[in-house]
């Protein structure tokens, strides 16, 4: 093959590629955020692009690159040792396991939950590398500690390690749709912050949500929050956070219109009245989206209402 | 004393915890430490043979209903009870009198205090004795499922209590080997259950009809064990099995999970649409949440059931479309219901299924029940996976009282039919003075078969004096089946009668 043949050819992917992305419309879209937001060459590219099916509402992604258990864990129990007593978390087994995946060329790992999730008895996790089988084996020696019922297991699909419980694996077949899955474009959403997770209702189940959930969550629960309401208005929640020592949290919520907006303001309010002081949460309006923003000091003070050591 | 059915209502889980109480119920609440070792003298006939009967004979039964002499018997009790402080002495000397063995028993204390407590209650027991009817219609089929689970039936309780009164003063009867007097208590006892058990069509009714009818099998073991005692072979065998029938109580509850549905029009093979689908979803969560809370199954507010509601139909949707894509009517068509209407259409598909299998194995006749239960249970049993709102919590909660409802039935059976073939050795060893080689070889009546086999009991004859003889399990885990016949010679003027 000449150079002017491969030149072409390579031209001609790109070219596509790009056209294929201009092409994606993301289905219902009434919301500030647009397919525009993002790299639509990105989202064609993306791991996760086949593995998204309508019926998923939650992503979770997390940079293995940016994950260092150990750091984490000792800023944790500086600010809040009961937390790590409570959950015995073995960091340096993490930091190992997180060692092992790296060297097999896997930066990222996804989580991805449908509403089939109980069905499923977990989420797929999709971890893209060019090294599948060593992801795999790393993998599967994590498995070894699940419970046998679960029926844990890998399978390589094109670079990507698919992993899940055997249902979950079943049901997961590659399935590309001209419309990007709107999860996907939230996640793509740029941030500086490597770890993300997306929340998004598939249209059906928002419309049963809203017309089966009360109106009230009950009289034994002291926040006064509609579910029905929260449903009906709320059109996806992206979180993004950074880790120790330097740990930042940003939320957006985005409504399903301006009321919708202005509605969750106000039944959110309520939650963020119950963090602690002096560390007032503010909820802001931003682009039409509710913002909200954690730095260091209020996620200490969140994790552990009793002073820190530092502010002793 | 063990009265695990001592709730004083006698509601709403009516057939979880009785039915799992009834199996727990060691030997038929016997009223003393389940008997290893049973002491037994040889029997001869009784002259003429159907002296002692435990069923009102055929010359003396009346058309008539008993039902409100005994709801008369138990309030005559609780008037001679008034107070709080009477009710709770009461108890402590029934559980003690109970508990004692029969050769401590004060008996003129006893005696002075049943006339005290209960004299006229067993006089109007004695007139529902003959009394052959049974109408205590609460018209149970015109409530709905929810009030039908919610009903209280402390009436039941009562005539359990009122049992008990009947069984200490069987045990004064054999404590002084008054047998005719032992006899017609033990009919009166067995009518009192027939009329507990057959009030209405409800299980918990049967259960409790079982409990009592236990109680006086109880006197009966107690009996056979004093010198001098009669055979009670004819006696025993004079209970009609109709006594003991569960099936209609297993039909009539399957109305329960039919009548959740009743409301509702015939949804027809064309989709109906989400929105329609959801309110229907909202009708039958709500009945089926009233029916849980009744049945006490679970106590949840109206909020959290429509939050647990909402998220069952949106998980549940995927398996929904394939439970019913399997089906004739939707196959091909079940990916375009909504995914409400899938769930709709698959909780009532597995509400008629369940229904359906209840009570296709309530059909089985009792002898094919040891050979089938198993299978029986793997198909009333449902998995968390199927594809319905609640209905498998409800289910799997009702699908074991159903097993040990039936287990009780055949319990009871087992029980006479044992006491009728240990009958059975006892004539044999009058005629013989020796325990039979086998039960093959009893002469001159037959043993009965264990229900619960179908089979022989299992005998060993380990002397001329001394056997064993096992039944069947009563439930998983039921490791109390043998019994061990000690035969004790005829007291010296029996023997010199003979």
């Amino acid at each position: 093959m000449n150079a002017r043949i491969m030149l072409t050819a390579m031209f001609a992917i790109c070219f596509s590629v790009v056209s294929f992305a201009q092409q994606l419309r993301v289905s219902g879209e009434t919301s500030p955020i647009l397919i525009n937001d993002v790299d639509a060459a990105k989202i064609a590219l993306h791991p996760l692009r086949q593995y998204l099916p309508p019926s998923s509402f939650m992503v979770l992604e997390i940079s293995l690159l940016d994950v260092d258990a150990e750091e984490t864990m000792g800023w944790i129990e500086d600010h809040a040792p009961s937390i790590v007593q409570l959950f015995g978390i073995d960091a340096t087994a993490i930091d190992k396991k997180n060692a092992l995946l790296r060297a097999a060329d896997a930066t990222r790992i996804f989580f991805v939950a449908s509403t089939q999730i109980a069905q499923h008895r977990g989420p797929l996790i999709v971890i893209p590398s060019s090294q599948p089988e060593r992801v795999a084996k790393v993998i599967a020696s994590i498995a070894d500690q699940f419970p046998s019922e679960l029926k844990f297991g890998t399978r390589i699909e094109d670079g990507l390690v698919l992993a899940g419980p055997e249902q979950v694996l079943a049901d997961s077949q590659p399935s590309l749709t001209k419309e990007a899955s709107p999860l996907l474009v939230r996640l793509l959403r740029s941030t500086e912050l490597p770890h993300r997770f997306v929340f998004m209702l598939p249209d059906e189940t928002r419309e049963d949500l809203a017309a089966l959930w009360p109106k009230s969550i009950g009289d034994d629960v002291r926040i006064e929050l509609s579910p029905r309401q929260v449903v009906a208005d709320l059109k996806s929640m992206s979180v993004h956070w950074g880790l120790p020592p330097q740990p930042r949290i940003h939320i957006e919520i985005e409504g399903m219109n301006d009321a919708a907006v202005m509605r969750l303001q106000s039944e959110l309010q309520e939650l963020v009245k119950l963090t602690p002081e002096p560390h007032k949460l503010l909820l802001l309006m931003q682009d039409g989206r509710l913002v909200l923003d954690l730095d260091a000091e209020t996620i200490a003070a969140m994790i552990n209402p009793l002073p820190s050591r530092d502010s002793q | 004393m063990n009265d695990p059915i001592s709730s004083p209502m006698m509601s709403p889980i009516w057939t979880i915890i009785l039915a799992i109480s009834v199996v727990l119920l060691p030997e038929a609440t016997s009223a003393q430490e389940p008997v290893k070792t049973l002491h037994v003298v040889p029997a001869a006939e009784p002259d003429p043979a159907l002296r002692y009967v435990f069923w009102p004979a055929p010359e003396q039964r009346i058309q008539g209903n008993a039902a409100p002499f005994i709801t008369r018997a138990i309030m005559l009790r609780a008037e001679a009870e008034a107070t709080a402080q009477m009710r709770q002495e009461s108890t402590d000397r029934y559980n003690e009198w109970l508990e004692m063995p029969l050769s401590e028993l004060p008996i003129e204390q006893v005696n002075d205090f049943l006339d005290r407590h209960a004299k006229a209650a067993f006089h109007e027991l004695e007139r529902a004795e003959t009394l052959m009817g049974i109408d205590y219609d609460l018209r149970l089929r015109d409530l709905s499922s929810s009030e039908m689970v919610a009903t209280v039936l402390p009436e039941l309780q009562s005539m359990r209590d009122m049992a008990r009164v009947l069984w200490l003063r069987g045990r004064v009867a054999i404590a002084e080997q008054r047998w005719e007097d032992l006899a017609r208590d033990i009919r009166i006892g067995m009518r009192m259950g027939n009329v507990a058990g057959y009030s209405n069509d409800l299980l918990i009714s049967r259960l409790v009809g079982y409990a009592i009818t236990s109680q006086m099998m109880s006197l009966v073991r107690e009996a056979i064990q004093q010198p001098n005692c009669p055979s009670f072979y004819w006696a025993l065998a004079a209970l009609p099995d109709s006594l003991y029938d569960i099936r209609n109580a297993f039909e009539f509850e399957s109305i329960l999970l039919a009548k959740l549905t009743t409301s509702f029009p015939p949804l027809g093979d064309k989709p109906i649409g989400a929105e329609r689908a959801r309110e229907l979803i909202r009708s039958l969560a709500s009945e089926g949440g009233a029916m849980f809370a009744g049945a006490g199954l679970a106590s949840i507010d109206s909020q959290k059931r429509d939050l647990f509601v909402g998220i069952a139909v949106v998980s549940l949707a995927e398996p929904s479309r394939e439970l019913l894509d399997k089906t004739s009517t939707w196959a091909g068509r079940a990916n375009n219901l909504s995914s409400a209407e899938a769930v709709l259409r698959a909780t009532l598909l597995r509400l008629e299924r369940s229904r359906h299998n209840w009570l296709k194995w309530a059909m089985m006749p009792d002898y094919l029940w040891a050979d089938y239960a198993s299978r029986a249970e793997a198909d009333l049993g449902l998995t968390p996976d199927d594809p319905d709102l609640f209905f498998v919590a409800l289910a799997n909660q009702l699908v074991p009282a159903v097993l040990a409802a039936k287990r009780a039935e055949l319990r009871t059976k087992q029980e006479r039919n044992l006491l009728i073939t240990i009958e059975a050795i006892r004539r044999h060893a009058f005629e013989t003075k020796t325990l039979p080689l086998s039960l093959d070889a009893l002469e001159p009546v037959p043993a009965w078969h264990d229900p619960f086999s179908n089979q022989p009991f299992s005998y060993q004859r380990i002397s001329e004096t001394k056997a064993s003889i096992s039944h069947s399990p009563r439930q998983p885990g039921d490791e109390d089946v043998t019994l061990e016949i000690q035969l004790n010679s005829l007291p010296a003027n029996e023997e010199a009668a003979k």
